[in-house]
């Protein structure tokens, strides 16, 4: 993973803004896998993975342990997807059915297995995601999670057993409305 | 091992964070276990959409509205404390446009290498070397320098090509009237490419040319440099030629400069000097005839982006590279305008150099080919090369415009060389000392020439006007957008406001070669708008009192009328 976190973020704190985008480039899968299977729709998950990494920007100065940005990042996540689903039920109780029936929502490519991961503990859904959509390596993933290689193979193993359940469930509900 | 083992290493398998022992066992038990090998396919597969799923998901283009939005909401929490809440706004809607933020990497990259140049004239300064694009630079100088000190004489062949580009760049979709200039001004610039290209005095001192590129149509185009040295004597030869026929040569053979130029009409003329009595041939042929030559440089950080290791890879005969990074950050804080290098791992050579603006390859500078030979294929003296030289000026074609920046000039020879009405301080500021003009060719104006005025002062609070065709066209529209800070007796406005810390950045930057301290962080930037109509940019390494800004504008005359020199 090169560079830690913990840099880029004093750098930002120095007066650097822009190194901003290392800590983006970095989460920015990461976040739109997490969001993608929490809301539905690519678009509001790259909205709500937007105003996370703005709000993770200017909360800077309040993350204590710089080590922990990326579960802190998923706190904040998690925080913008409610919100964000508590202002799209909002507008649905005003009772706007007409556009809610014509917007198809655009999902991603593979929204299946967003949402299985979306559906996954969070202790194995960090496994998953710093895994495959962070580019780290098992070793990088227990050290930035701080646990043993051991543990993050079993997770990783228990996440893929998961996750195949509830791909195989969500083709059978496809079939079953077909 | 049996099925349940298999299962629980499956996936330490998958990821190989196995010991040798319990692969072999592993692989071992799945020759012979149908339903573990069938586990195995399924793991792999959900593990390649897993990654394929991560690939697609990266590819969003999340960073650039995220750091457009911190720019925003920055801005707007300036706005809440900040007077000149309005220019600010201005400002960065003017600046949001693709336009004008590649008007400005353009800008940035026409500096960038100026301030290379001026440094390697000025390498007895004392300015500060540590930093990361100066170490870059000189490490791959110092790497590529060896190249020329093999046994015999060396042949050193490099390409450069210039690629079509889509012309989106420079197409000015939004077409509003306040975007016009900049829209001509980068039109302008990109009607050649160009890069710093050295040559050899008959005083042993370098000139600094300009070897410029004109755009490729439909189809990328190359020019070969070629180049021999004689490390024992320090004889050498370079030829540039463009679709195989010459047109820029300069060699040494140990009593005579030579040089080959181009006049305007296509004749070549051959210009013989015996050398001076204290020429010495430079030391470091990297320095005139290599890849790095020009661009070493010492900018400031607070500018310039980190240099960045990018990637790793290999070129086309496999040998290994790290993929190196840099340039100037745009107002906004982009990298829209940067040198992309490939370093070789085992020699510590720059073996290409990719020139990019926004996403678009322009130029791309590759060694071809670095070996000893017994003898050049041409000849020392260049006797040969006039009958190569290709005749006629039907089609635009590279040539090497020689004096692209001129250090130490009088201000006399500035009256002389301005295409406009140019100005000085006199006196000089009082609390700054030793002055230097540099003239400069004015990329984006061919034909004109840039003027930049450099105070070093004693208290760090340095002085730089900046004078040029391009500004007096193009800053008018931004400067009147800003606020009107003063109206001198002298007939001078001082205009600021917008992105001074920004555009005073550059042009501190850019006149190093004379002040030595890097930018400070309480700098600050005024376009002067003159009485005959022009726009000088000056930038102050500090702050200065009312009084102090209205004293400093109330002396500037017209240099025609100085007394001084």
């Amino acid at each position: 993973m090169g560079v830690a976190d913990k840099y880029y973020i004093e750098r930002c704190l120095d007066g650097h803004p822009d190194d901003f985008r290392y800590l983006v480039r970095r989460y920015q899968a990461v976040l739109l896998a997490h969001l993608a299977g929490q809301l539905g729709n690519r678009d509001t998950a790259e909205e709500a993975a937007q105003e996370t990494l703005v709000r993770a920007y200017f909360g800077l100065e309040k993350l204590k342990k710089r080590e922990s940005f990326f579960p802190w990042l998923l706190g904040i996540a998690n925080r913008v997807a409610k919100e964000q689903q508590r202002s799209k039920q909002r507008r649905r109780r005003i009772g706007d059915v007409l556009s809610e029936a014509v917007a198809s929502p655009e999902l991603s490519q593979d929204y299946a297995l967003e949402r299985a991961i979306t559906a996954l503990p969070e202790s194995h859904r960090q496994v998953v995601l710093l895994r495959y959509y962070g580019n780290c390596s098992c070793n990088q993933v227990a050290e930035q999670l701080d646990m043993p290689l051991g543990t993050v193979t079993k997770t990783l193993s228990r996440a893929y057993a998961m996750l195949r359940e509830s791909l195989q469930q969500q083709d059978e509900n496809c079939e079953v409305q077909k | 091992m049996n099925c349940e083992q298999c299962k629980e290493l499956l996936v330490a398998y998958v990821e190989e964070l196995l010991a040798e022992s319990q692969k072999q066992a592993i692989e071992s038990h799945l020759n012979t276990c149908p339903p573990c090998r069938a586990e195995l396919t399924q793991l792999i597969a959900l593990r390649d959409r897993l990654a394929a799923n991560g690939k697609v998901l990266a590819q969003s283009d999340l960073e650039n509205k995220v750091l457009n939005r911190i720019v925003q909401e920055q801005s707007s929490k300036l706005r809440e404390v900040s007077k000149s809440s309005k220019q600010i706004q201005l400002w960065r809607t003017i600046m949001k446009s693709r336009i004008t933020k590649f008007a400005a990497a353009a800008a940035v990259v026409i500096t960038i290498s100026m301030v290379g140049w001026l440094n390697s004239y000025n390498r007895s300064g004392n300015g500060t070397k540590s930093l990361t694009y100066f170490r870059f630079i000189s490490e791959a100088c110092a790497a590529e320098q060896k190249l020329f000190y093999q046994d015999g004489i060396t042949h050193i062949v490099n390409e450069i090509v210039v690629f079509p580009t889509s012309g989106d760049i420079a197409s000015g979709q939004e077409g509003e009237s306040d975007q016009q200039a900049s829209v001509d001004a980068l039109n302008l610039f990109l009607e050649y490419n160009w890069v710093p290209m050295c040559s050899v005095q008959a005083n042993g001192h370098l000139r600094f040319n300009q070897l410029q590129l004109p755009a490729a149509s439909t189809e990328p185009y190359s020019i070969v440099d070629e180049s021999w040295y004689d490390s024992a004597t320090g004889n050498f030869v370079r030829v540039l030629r463009y679709d195989e026929q010459v047109f820029f040569a300069n060699s040494y053979d140990g009593k005579f400069v030579y040089s080959l130029e181009t006049a305007p009409d296509g004749t070549p003329r051959l210009i013989k000097e015996q050398v001076t009595d204290d020429f010495s041939p430079p030391q470091n042929p990297a320095e005139f005839l290599g890849i790095t030559a020009g661009l070493q440089s010492d900018i400031g950080e607070e500018t310039v982006a980190p240099v960045q290791e990018f990637s790793r890879g290999t070129l086309a005969d496999g040998a290994p590279v790290r993929v190196v990074k840099a340039g100037f950050a745009d107002v906004s804080g982009e990298l829209n305008a940067y040198w992309l290098f490939k370093v070789r791992e085992d020699d510590g050579t720059i073996a290409e150099m990719e020139f990019i603006i926004a996403d678009e390859p322009q130029l791309l500078i590759r060694r071809v080919l670095s070996k000893a030979v017994a003898a050049p294929s041409v000849s020392w003296s260049l006797a040969e090369l006039p009958e190569e030289v290709a005749g006629g000026q039907e089609t635009p074609r590279p040539v090497v415009k020689p004096d692209m920046v001129i250090p130490n000039v009088s201000v006399r020879h500035m009256v002389e060389r301005a295409s406009f009405e140019t100005y000085i301080f006199a006196p000089n500021p009082p609390w700054a000392g030793h002055r230097e003009i540099v003239d400069c060719i004015d990329p984006p104006s061919p034909g004109h020439r840039m003027f930049c005025i450099a105070y070093r002062a004693d208290d760090g609070r340095h002085v730089v006007l900046v004078q040029s065709h391009t500004y007096n066209k193009t800053l008018g529209n931004f400067a009147r957008k800003g606020q009107l800070v003063y109206t001198s007796p002298n007939g001078f406005k001082v205009w600021g406001g917008g992105p001074d810390k920004w555009y005073s950045g550059i042009l501190l930057s850019s006149a190093r070669f004379t002040i030595k301290d890097p930018p400070s962080d309480d700098r600050i930037g005024y376009v002067l708008e003159s009485p005959a109509g022009t726009f000088p940019s000056l930038a102050v390494n500090g702050t200065l009192t009312d009084e102090e800004l209205h004293s400093l504008i109330d002396s500037l005359i017209p240099a025609r009328e100085y007394q001084g020199d």
